[in-house]
């Protein structure tokens, strides 16, 4: 399949300091990537490159189209929603909708059809500068959605919006996932990555990691933490089993705490009811993939 | 880009510069400027010659000429770096517009706004104050033209400032610099010019080319009248640096100022354009 998005050996400097040093991904059609990375890794960067906000050396290309040399005809097939939403606030939701619809090249129904899939319909004579943060973004996606661009990116997408606008908003991306939009969605631990498709870790201007969540999370070798409350008389019998899975016991405060991987977790539990232990308590911490993308972004270093 | 993204741009553009209030604000000072009340009370009295209007338009041009960057300089000069601080700027730039597009369009709308101003300013002015006849409508339209010709400069170097600057408040600190320049410093470093410099005539005909706001005051002038009847009614219409060039390039002059003035509007055009097509749009 050819890609929609591909980004080749990109580099950016400004002034001595080097922001990108040799970021290479693809993106596929009607797939979800995350650019995942903390601040300061770069992913704003990547996103202005390949809007061409930016001078860079590398080469990047939308959907075949060489963003150096043909940047508008290459733009003209994404849809950019910015991390801070600018606008000109002295217009309304539909001019301001009518003017990037007409820089779009939107259709009148176009303009119409965006509005309401934001939900924007009603609201449209409400001024720009009233609006709150969370419909601010929401103008955002229906201004990006404008010209039925086949490649959407958002730069922290839910980074200023409250907690319902965040879910509200996650709804809406899934919608429009599901009636076949590609997404670059640059983000710094959102909760996102059940949208994604695949993640590309940046940090500090590289790539550092590049594949489907799973694949990420086994490269990680993420491991669940089990605190178990046993018997004190069964207590060497339930850590021997977790040694025998390779995993050293600790105990604290009568509890036996235990490093297992997802796959073995259910075997070691499973072992310890073979064996007469009874547990009287059990919590599963389950590994969190953000702050575990954190310590990849740490080892990265 | 398509032709209809373009003009609609131009026409964004436009319509928010008609609403900047230093354009109201320039057009309200710049239209009593024009129709010069101290006339009027001197006109309703009768005390002025029927054959004022060639003098008077002279000194009005004397008057008027200095103050008309002050309507382009801060306006251009914001204009860019405005969009560069509040985002609008990517987020346009992020469609199909190219650079050069926008930079059109931008200077396009600001241009329009900013010309209807100085062409309403002076030709209300002329219409209800001079009482202008249909021969003297010929003379106040090269007045226009050159005011808009200088317009243009103005709104073209203070863009260039905008294009290079990263805050609204430096832009605004170096336009009115500029006005600054133009409008005093460059004066007292001609008059230094005279008082210590051996080979001054060339020196002073260089500094005084090199200053836009001097020389296209100096060539609306010239057009008030004929050379001949300026030099015989009052010869310090055109001042010093006016008579200095005057002096060297005779029946010439109205070219080489042209022709100066010409050069800075593209040299400038083209400073604007490239610059803005190299640098990151952030």
């Amino acid at each position: 399949m050819v890609e929609i998005l591909s980004v080749n050996n990109v580099y950016k400097n400004f002034g001595k300091a080097s922001v990108l040093s040799g970021v290479s991904f693809h993106v596929k059609p009607r797939e979800a990537v995350l650019l995942l990375g903390p601040n300061g890794a770069g992913k704003t960067t990547v996103i202005k490159c390949i809007l061409g906000l930016l001078n860079f050396t590398g080469s990047i290309y939308v959907d075949g189209i060489d963003v150096k040399s043909e940047g508008n005809v290459a733009r003209a097939k994404i849809g950019y929603l910015p991390q801070i939403s600018s606008y000109y606030e002295t217009l309304t939701i539909e001019q301001h909708a009518k003017l990037m619809g007409n820089l779009k090249g939107a259709s009148r129904n176009d303009i119409e059809k965006s509005l309401e899939i934001a939900g924007l319909q009603d609201v449209r004579n409400r001024m720009v500068k009233a609006l709150s943060s969370g419909m601010r973004q929401r103008l955002g996606l229906s201004i990006a959605l404008l010209g039925d661009p086949p490649l959407l990116i958002l730069d922290e997408p839910t980074s200023n919006i409250d907690i319902e606008g965040q879910l509200e908003f996650r709804k809406m991306l899934q919608r429009l996932k599901e009636i076949g939009k590609t997404f670059l969605i640059s983000t710094h631990l959102s909760g996102l990555d059940q949208l994604a498709n695949r993640v590309v870790v940046l940090n500090s201007g590289k790539v550092v990691a590049e594949g489907t969540s799973n694949e990420i999370l086994h490269k990680l070798a993420l491991n669940d933490r089990m605190y178990i409350k046993v018997d004190e008389a069964q207590l060497s019998v339930a850590s021997q089993a977790a040694s025998n899975f390779g995993c050293v016991p600790e105990f604290k405060d009568g509890w036996l705490i235990v490093t297992l991987s997802p796959a073995d977790k259910g075997q070691f539990l499973k072992g310890l009811f073979d064996k007469g232990v009874k547990i009287n308590d059990l919590i599963v911490e389950q590994f969190n993939v953000e702050s575990e993308y954190v310590k990849l972004l740490r080892v990265s270093k | 880009m398509g032709n209809y993204s373009l003009w609609t741009l131009v026409y964004h553009y436009f319509k928010e510069s008609l609403r900047q209030r230093w354009l109201i604000i320039f057009s309200v000072i710049f239209f009593f400027l024009a129709i010069n009340v101290p006339t009027l009370v001197l006109l309703s009295a009768n005390y002025l010659p029927p054959n004022y209007l060639p003098l008077y338009l002279s000194y009005l041009v004397s008057l008027t000429f200095p103050y008309l960057p002050l309507l382009a300089l801060p306006m251009g000069a914001i204009s860019v770096v405005q969009e560069k601080e509040s985002g609008t700027l990517q987020y346009i730039l992020s469609t199909r517009v190219t650079r050069h597009g926008y930079l059109f369009a931008k200077l396009t709308g600001l241009l329009l706004a900013t010309t209807a101003v100085v062409v309403i300013g002076y030709g209300l002015a002329a219409l209800i104050a001079y009482r202008v006849s249909l021969s003297h409508y010929i003379t106040m339209g090269e007045i226009i033209l050159v005011a808009v010709i200088l317009n243009a400069i103005m709104l073209l170097l203070a863009m260039l400032v905008s294009i290079l600057t990263k805050r609204r408040e430096t832009a605004l600190g170096i336009a009115i610099a500029i006005w600054f320049l133009f409008a005093v410093i460059s004066n007292l470093g001609q008059l230094g010019i005279v008082l210590n410099t051996t080979h001054a005539t060339s020196y002073f005909i260089l500094f005084t080319l090199l200053d836009p706001t001097e020389s296209s005051r100096i060539l609306a002038v010239i057009g008030t009248q004929t050379l001949t009847d300026i030099l015989l009614t009052n010869p310090t219409q055109l001042g010093v640096t006016g008579d200095t060039i005057v002096g060297v390039f005779g029946s010439q002059s109205t070219t080489v100022i042209l022709s100066t003035l010409l050069i800075w509007l593209f040299a400038l055009a083209s400073l604007c354009f490239t610059v803005f097509r190299r640098q990151d749009a952030t």
